[in-house]
């Protein structure tokens, strides 16, 4: 069984196809890189991915030594993200499927992160940690769904990170350069701590790391915004592992690589004995494999598949919205 | 008199719940079957934050607590505050905590209603709990609830507040009892509009609280 899943949210279009086993033969990253813009220019990035889209298709096929013939389903990521590049990898999958008439799966992009982390790591029932540029969610599964616990009210970390680099004059991402600074600063600023139930809060928080930009230095603003932002979510994740009593943590999307949030998740979850776990850093970050593998699963449950007609994008899409029929 | 310090205390008390916040033991204080919460230290987060936090959370418990005891809702009595280590020690209630009443099955209605009472009268003294989940209430045997847990707490009389109390409280019903969640949520909001204060409007601004979550449908957001 051979699946090709299409990636296409944000700045990175993506072509995989795995097989059955999990085993990945292929997966193709094209990433935007803005040109004019600091952040991603959504119409700018759709003008890219169809520019090299029809590419990466062709090169996953060729690297992975198939052809269209060969696949079982084709799945693409339905939202949540940016409009004009969502289209791009439907209107690719859609394509797909009609003239080879392959089965079409329409798949959350977040909960393609969620079921990478889950089934590569071999997670059976953990706490998610969701945290990138388009979530910050604690999630856990229960009753036929992925149920958030605990998310952000306003921005995501990953927002906060990039928002907060750009006006620091720090490239895009910002999130690396910002852990490299931090690891160098050692002063404690008071910042904004706010916690609502489950719940952050962080506009509050970059709009006062902006405010003190100039007022000390860069590597103490950037340990002293770190500390707080991933404090704020480590209370809520702690609050959240006991009330649902979750033995093993994982931890995915493209936050998931800072390594420094990693270690407060482990050592909260140690005084628990709690496992927690992430993927190599390229599996965290938006791919294509993610896609195909919640495609396989729809595949392997025999969920029906979509109509072309069906196979829409939604920029707004809550993983809350998603029955799982392969989890019991 | 000498001071009690924490290392002191539990090495002979009885360890009964690491929480997320706080270790509980059970211990004796002037003969009396009492309770003894420390906020210990986290290790994953700068020890100054920490210590802040801990003590700012503390200090607000006890004087939510004594609010809340004042105007008769039930809470624990407090009999001693450390605030260099951040523990206090309390009166033990008997019973077991909703979410457990609620899992194994127990006569949830009368229950719903009361509790909607309850928070009605908790917000009338401007008391907002902070962490509204079933864990932190607990249903004793002749049915009584008295609400623990005051550290993420607040006073204020700003509808905004009271209404994540109750977006809490439903969400954790959603994601936790599901099968009843619904029906729970029903009686225990309307006997809450009943007794609260502008109890109407906090309603109104917990339904508007529960579409300002990332990715909901543009019709049925707050924000446009």
């Amino acid at each position: 069984m051979l699946v090709l899943g299409i990636e296409s949210t944000a700045h990175t279009f993506g072509v995989a196809i795995i097989d059955d086993n999990l085993n990945i033969l292929s997966d193709i990253r094209r990433v935007y890189s803005p040109k004019r813009t600091l952040g991603i220019d959504p119409k700018e990035a759709a003008e890219h991915h169809s520019q090299i889209a029809a590419y990466a298709v062709k090169e996953a096929l060729e690297k992975a030594n198939i052809t269209y013939r060969d696949l079982s389903a084709v799945a693409y990521a339905m939202g949540p993200g940016m409009g004009p590049c969502l289209r791009i990898g439907a209107t690719i999958a859609r394509f797909i499927s009609e003239y080879f008439r392959v089965p079409l799966y329409p798949v959350h992009h977040g909960l393609g992160h969620v079921e990478l982390t889950s089934q590569m790591l071999g997670l059976e029932d953990p706490l998610i940690l969701l945290i990138s540029g388009g979530h910050t969610s604690i999630l856990g599964f229960s009753e036929g769904r992925w149920r958030v616990y605990g998310e952000t009210l306003d921005i995501t970390l990953g927002n906060l990170l990039d928002m907060f680099a750009r006006e620091a004059g720090i490239p895009f991402p910002g999130g690396p350069k910002i852990e490299e600074l931090a690891s160098k600063g050692s002063r404690l600023i008071e910042m904004p701590y706010t916690i609502k139930g489950n719940n952050m809060v962080y506009s509050g928080l970059l709009t006062y790391a902006i405010s003190i930009l100039n007022k000390y230095p860069l590597e103490d603003i950037c340990y002293s915004l770190q500390e707080t932002a991933f404090s704020i979510l480590v209370e809520a994740t702690e609050r959240a592992l006991v009330q649902l009593n979750k033995r093993e943590i994982g931890i995915t999307g493209g936050v998931a690589s800072n390594t420094y949030l990693f270690n407060m998740v482990r050592k909260m979850a140690d005084e628990h004995n709690v496992h927690v776990a992430r993927l190599e850093s390229k599996y965290n970050a938006d791919n294509a494999v993610q896609i195909a593998i919640v495609g396989l699963l729809y595949k392997k449950t025999g969920h029906p598949p979509v109509g072309a007609e069906k196979a829409i994008v939604k920029q707004r899409y809550r993983i809350e919205e998603v029955e799982i029929p392969w989890r019991q | 008199m000498e001071a009690i310090t924490i290392e002191k205390l539990i090495r002979k008390a009885e360890f009964i719940h690491r929480g997320a916040e706080s270790d509980l033991y059970r211990v004796k204080y002037l003969g009396l079957n009492a309770i003894l919460k420390w906020r210990r230290p986290k290790p994953y987060r700068d020890s100054r934050l920490d210590e802040a936090i801990r003590h700012r959370r503390m200090s607000r418990e006890i004087q939510l607590m004594h609010r809340a005891k004042k105007a008769e809702i039930n809470v624990p009595y407090i009999y001693y505050v450390s605030r260099k280590d951040a523990f206090f020690i309390m009166e033990e209630i008997q019973g077991i905590l909703l979410r457990k009443y609620l899992n194994d099955n127990g006569d949830w209605k009368p229950i719903a209603i009361a509790l909607g009472d309850m928070i009605g009268k908790m917000h009338n003294i401007s008391v907002i709990h902070g962490d509204l989940t079933t864990s932190n209430i607990i249903v004793t045997p002749n049915s009584n609830l008295y609400i623990i847990d005051f550290g993420l707490g607040s006073v204020s009389d700003d509808i905004e507040e009271r209404a994540v109390d109750i977006e809490l409280f439903h969400r954790v019903l959603t994601s936790s009892h599901t099968r009843i969640a619904k029906s729970f949520f029903k009686l225990f909001i309307n006997k809450y509009i009943d007794t609260a204060v502008n109890g109407e409007n906090v309603y109104k601004r917990y339904k508007a609280i529960r579409r300002m979550g990332r990715y909901i449908e543009r019709e049925k957001r707050i924000w446009k």
